[in-house]
C-alpha cells in the first residue's frame, strides 16, 4: 500500500496493489453520507480490432457498449441492477471511446453492494435468447440517440476528423452492426478484457481502504490473464479527414461543432500536461475573458452555452469547441483570424496567468464530487499517472507554450465543422 | 450540518448550511416572483441583462476577468420555477479560503460580486447600458425555442403547458418567444425596479463559513437594497381534480422515438401530513430500476426504452416519462395506470416495499453531499414557507407503512396524456 498526501487539493491517495495486478483507489471524503465504487476496464468502443491469443480479431461495432450491458445478467436469472436496488444502491454504467465503467453509490452497505459490483463484472453470462432480446433494447437507444442532436453534432465531428480511427463510429454501434454481435462475441471479448491486469478500481467516501483491498482480493480472480492488444489504426493527428458536415434535424436554430486534431500525445503525466495547457489555450482564445469571445457574443453569433475544451481517446486529440449560432461559418472564420493572429503577436501574458488560477479553482471545486474524482483517477491510470498530479502541473505551463500549440491546431487543414440544422421551411 | 436562518431586511432572509465536507461555497440570491404570463420573460430577462456587466466591471470580458481573479468562480444567472413562483437572481460558486494560496477572501469577494451584479448595473443608474436588452431578448427567445431540442424535456413541459393551461404552473419560466422579443429596455428598466423593491429576497449559503460571516457579507453587499413595507404575494395553488375523463394531447414531430408523458395530480403537496408516503408510492411506482414501472413495462412488456415517475411537490403532481413508438402506445398506457393501480390498492410486496423506501432515502440524503443540491433543496422549502430538513424527511420514509402508502396514492387522480411523435394529429389547444 502506498499513501500520497496532495496538501495543495487536500485530497489523500492510498493506492493498493493485488497479486492479480489490478490497482485499487481509495480517495478519503470525511463527512459524506454517500460512498462511490468505480470499477473499469480499459475496453471501449475503439477497441474493435485486436490481437489475442496469437491472432488478430475484428468485432461489429458496438460490442464494448453491448457488452456492457448485458454484464448486469446473472447465472440464476437475477440481474445485478435488482440486486443493488435491494440495498437502496444506485448503480449504473458507461461505455465511452476508450473505457467501460460500473460503479454505485451507496449511503449504508457499501461492502455487499462491493462485492456484488466486482463479482457481476467479473461473471460473464449470455444466452443466444438474452442477447436477441437486449438487441432490440439497444436498436432503441440507438434511435433515441439518433433524436438527440448534440450527440449527432459530436459523433459527424469525429466522424469527419479522422477517416480511419474507430472514434468516427458511434459509440452503441448501429443498428446493422449490433446484429451481427453473438453471445460468442461477447465471451470473447470479455475474455480479452475483462481481467484484473486490464481493469481498475477507485473507491471513494468515509471508507477503509484496506478492507476494500481485501475484498477485491477475495472476490476477483487470482491470475492476471493476458492483456489484448488494440489497434485503433495508423492517423498522426496532422489533418481532418473532412472540413464540413452538416444534417437537418428537428432543433430551433443551427448547432455547431469546430473540431482540430491534434498529434496524440505520448502517454504518461505528458498526456495529462498535455490537456491542461490545450484547456487552457482554448480558453485564452476564445473563453468569456477574451477578446474573441466578445466579439463573437457582441456579434450575437454565441450564447452562454458556448463551451470549448479538448477530447481525447486511445490514438487521438482534438480541440474543440461549440454551441448554438445563427452563423456558424462565420464563427469558423473569425477564430481562424484570431489564431492567425495569436500566431503573430502569441498570447497576453496575464491572461494567462489568470486563467492558471481559474483553471485551478475549476478543478478542486470539482473535487466536490467523488464520482467524477473517481472517473478521472481511473482514466488518468489508464494513461498512466495519478489525477491529482494536475495540480502540480500548472507551474510549468507557460504562454508561449499555449500560443504554439494554438498557431499549430486552429488551422483550416486540421478542422472540421459540425452542423445541426433545422429542417428547412416547406 | 449545521441550519441557520435568519432576517438580513425586511423581507430578505438568509438560509446558511455550515458543512466542512466541501471545497466549494456556493452563495445564491433569488427575488421571488408570482409566476405569470404577463411577467415571466420580464424576470427571467433581467438576471441575464445583469450578468452582462456591472458599474466598475462595465462588460462581459471585465466581470469575467473578475472572476477568473477570484480562482475561476462562477456566476451565473438563475431561473427557477419553484411551484408557481419564478425565483430569479444568480448563484456564485467559489473555492474556499481554506484551499487557495494566502486565503484570500472568497466569501466577501462572492458577496459583493452578488450584490454589484445585482445592485450597480453597467449603464450608469439610469436605464441598462445600450444594447444589452436588445441582445440578451433574442438570446432568451433562442432559450425559450431550444428547449424543443431534448425531447424528453419538450415532452414534460408540454404536458404540464397543456395541462395547466388555466394555472399559473403552466406558464414557462422563461415565458414565451413573443413576450420576449417585445421587451423594451425601458420596460425591463421599470420592472427591474419594482423587482428590487418589491420581492422577497432568499439568500443562501452552503460551505464551511460561520453563519455570522456570511450573514455579515451580505449585509454589507446588499445594504443598498431598496425595501418597500409590503411585498408581492407569492405562493403555489394545489388543484384537485375529480376522476373523470382523461384529457389527450397530441403533437407532431419528425421523431425517430416517440415520448409519451402523463400528469396526474396527486392530492398531497410537500406541506400535507400525507408527503413522504406520496413520495414513497412515487417511488414504488416508478422512481427507481425494481419499481413498478421499470419492471413491468420496460423489462417484462419491453412497451418501452424508458418509463419512470417523478413527484412535483409545490403543485402536488406525478409525471410519467416514457419513451415509446406510437404502435405500443395504447398498450403501455393501459399497463402504466394498471401498475398505478396496484399500488393504490395497496398490492405491493415486502422487497418493493424495502428496496423503493432504501432507494428513496439514499437519494434524499446523497442530497446533502453536493452544495448545489442542498442549496437547490432548502431554497424550494425556503420558498414555499417550509423548514423540513433533509435528514428529517428521510427519518419519516422509514416509517411509511403500506397502508400508508396506498391511502396516500388514492389521493392521486389522473389528468392529461401527451404524445410526441411523427404523424400525430398536429398541435395541442
Amino acid at each position: 500500500m502506498s499513501m500520497k498526501t496532495y496538501d495543495l487539493l487536500g485530497e489523500r491517495l492510498y493506492t493498493y496493489r493485488l497479486a492479480n495486478g489490478l490497482p485499487v483507489f481509495v480517495m478519503p471524503k470525511p463527512g459524506f453520507c454517500k460512498s462511490f465504487a468505480f470499477f473499469a476496464t480499459r475496453y471501449g468502443s475503439v477497441d474493435t480490432r485486436y490481437r489475442a491469443g496469437g491472432g488478430w480479431k475484428e468485432t461489429p461495432a458496438g460490442v464494448a457498449h453491448f457488452l456492457e450491458h448485458k454484464m448486469f445478467d446473472l447465472p440464476d436469472g437475477d440481474n445485478a441492477l435488482q440486486q443493488f436496488a435491494r440495498t437502496g444502491a444506485s448503480p449504473n454504467a458507461f461505455t465511452s471511446h476508450g473505457m467501460t465503467a460500473y460503479h454505485f453509490e451507496s449511503v449504508s452497505d457499501f461492502e455487499e453492494n462491493l462485492r456484488l459490483l466486482l463479482r457481476f463484472v467479473s461473471t460473464p453470462y449470455f444466452t443466444e435468447e438474452s442477447v436477441a432480446k437486449e438487441r432490440g433494447i439497444i436498436a432503441q437507444e440507438i434511435r433515441m440517440i439518433e433524436d438527440h442532436p448534440h450527440s449527432q453534432l459530436f459523433e459527424r465531428l469525429l466522424g469527419a476528423l479522422y477517416e480511419r480511427h474507430p472514434v468516427r463510429v458511434p459509440i452503441a454501434g448501429t443498428v446493422d452492426s449490433i446484429g451481427q454481435i453473438t453471445a460468442g462475441t461477447l465471451y470473447d471479448c470479455h475474455a480479452s478484457f475483462y481481467h484484473p491486469a486490464n481493469m481498475c478500481l477507485c473507491a471513494a467516501g468515509d471508507l477503509d481502504g484496506a478492507r476494500i483491498a481485501a475484498i477485491a482480493q477475495e472476490e476477483l480472480p487470482a491470475s492476471r490473464g493476458d492483456a489484448a492488444v488494440s489497434d485503433t489504426g495508423e492517423e498522426t493527428g496532422d489533418a481532418a479527414y473532412r472540413h464540413d458536415v452538416s444534417v437537418a434535424m428537428e432543433v430551433s436554430r443551427p448547432l455547431f461543432a469546430l473540431g482540430f486534431v491534434c498529434p496524440p500525445p505520448d502517454g504518461g503525466v505528458a498526456s495529462l500536461r498535455f490537456e491542461l495547457l490545450a484547456e487552457l489555450a482554448m480558453e485564452a482564445i476564445v473563453g468569456p475573458s477574451s477578446p474573441l469571445y466578445a466579439q463573437l457574443y457582441g456579434e450575437e453569433l454565441i450564447n452562454r452555452g458556448f463551451a470549448h475544451g479538448c477530447y481525447r481517446a486511445p490514438g487521438m486529440f482534438m480541440m474543440f469547441c461549440m454551441g448554438e449560432s445563427r452563423d456558424p461559418d462565420r464563427v469558423r472564420a473569425l477564430l481562424f483570424e484570431e489564431a492567425a493572429r495569436v500566431s503573430r503577436q502569441g498570447l497576453d501574458g496575464d491572461l494567462f496567468a489568470r486563467l492558471k488560477r481559474a483553471a485551478l479553482g475549476a478543478r478542486l471545486r470539482d473535487l466536490d464530487h467523488p464520482e467524477n474524482t473517481c472517473h478521472m483517477q481511473a482514466d488518468a491510470y489508464f494513461l498512466g499517472c495519478d489525477y491529482f498530479a494536475f495540480a502540480s502541473l500548472f507551474e510549468g505551463l507557460a504562454c508561449d507554450m499555449a500560443a504554439q500549440l494554438l498557431a499549430s491546431s486552429l488551422v483550416p487543414g486540421r478542422s472540421a465543422l459540425s452542423v445541426v440544422r433545422p429542417p428547412a421551411t416547406p | 450540518m449545521e441550519y441557520f436562518r435568519q432576517q438580513l431586511f425586511p423581507g430578505v432572509a438568509l438560509t446558511s448550511l455550515r458543512t466542512e465536507k466541501f471545497k466549494t461555497g456556493v452563495l445564491s440570491l433569488s427575488l421571488l416572483r408570482p409566476l405569470s404570463r404577463r411577467d415571466a420573460a420580464l424576470s427571467a430577462l433581467t438576471p441575464h441583462v445583469l450578468c452582462q456587466g456591472t458599474a466598475s466591471d462595465p462588460d462581459i470580458s471585465a466581470l469575467s476577468r473578475r472572476c477568473e481573479e477570484m480562482y475561476g468562480a462562477r456566476l451565473e444567472p438563475s431561473v427557477r420555477k419553484l411551484g408557481e413562483i419564478q425565483g430569479v437572481g444568480f448563484t456564485v460558486d467559489f473555492v474556499d479560503d481554506a484551499f487557495l494560496p494566502g486565503r484570500p477572501e472568497q466569501l466577501t469577494a462572492a458577496a459583493r460580486l452578488l450584490g454589484d451584479v445585482l445592485l450597480r448595473p453597467a449603464g450608469g443608474g439610469g436605464g441598462f447600458a445600450d444594447g444589452f436588452v436588445e441582445a440578451e431578448r433574442g438570446r432568451l427567445a433562442h432559450a425559450i425555442a431550444a428547449t424543443k431540442n431534448n425531447k424528453a424535456t419538450y415532452a414534460t413541459q408540454r404536458l404540464l403547458e397543456c395541462m395547466c393551461h388555466d394555472e399559473a404552473y403552466g406558464v414557462n419560466m422563461l415565458g414565451d418567444e413573443v413576450s420576449a422579443l417585445a421587451i423594451e429596455p425601458d420596460a425591463l428598466w421599470a420592472h427591474y425596479r419594482e423587482m428590487l423593491a418589491s420581492s422577497r429576497v432568499e439568500l443562501l449559503y452552503v460551505g464551511p463559513q460561520p453563519a455570522a460571516r456570511v450573514a455579515g457579507a451580505l449585509a454589507d453587499a446588499l445594504s443598498d437594497l431598496p425595501r418597500r413595507e409590503s411585498f408581492a404575494e407569492v405562493g403555489t395553488e394545489a388543484v384537485s381534480r375529480a376522476a373523470g375523463e382523461l384529457r389527450r394531447f397530441e403533437e407532431t414531430m419528425q421523431v425517430a422515438q416517440g415520448k409519451m408523458a402523463i400528469g396526474a395530480r396527486t392530492g398531497v403537496t410537500a406541506a400535507d401530513a400525507d408527503y413522504p408516503a406520496a413520495l414513497l408510492a412515487v417511488e414504488i411506482y416508478g422512481g427507481f430500476p425494481a419499481s413498478k414501472l421499470f419492471v413491468n413495462v420496460r423489462e417484462r412488456l419491453q412497451l418501452c426504452y424508458y418509463a419512470s415517475a417523478k413527484m412535483e411537490g409545490f403543485k402536488g403532481l406525478m409525471l410519467v416519462s416514457t419513451g415509446i413508438d406510437r404502435e405500443a402506445g395504447e398498450e403501455a398506457q393501459q399497463e402504466i395506470f394498471r401498475q398505478w393501480a396496484h399500488v393504490q390498492n395497496g398490492e405491493i410486496s415486502a422487497e418493493e416495499m424495502s428496496a423503493a423506501r432504501l432507494s428513496l432515502r439514499s437519494r434524499l440524503r446523497v442530497l446533502t453531499d453536493g452544495p448545489h443540491s442542498l442549496e437547490n433543496y432548502y431554497l424550494g422549502q425556503a420558498a414555499a414557507g417550509l423548514s423540513m430538513g433533509l435528514e428529517k424527511l428521510a427519518d419519516k420514509i422509514g416509517t411509511i407503512t403500506v397502508e400508508q402508502v396506498a391511502r396516500a396514492a388514492r389521493r392521486a387522480t389522473w389528468d392529461s396524456v401527451y404524445f410526441l411523435g411523427p404523424g400525430g394529429n398536429g398541435p395541442c389547444r
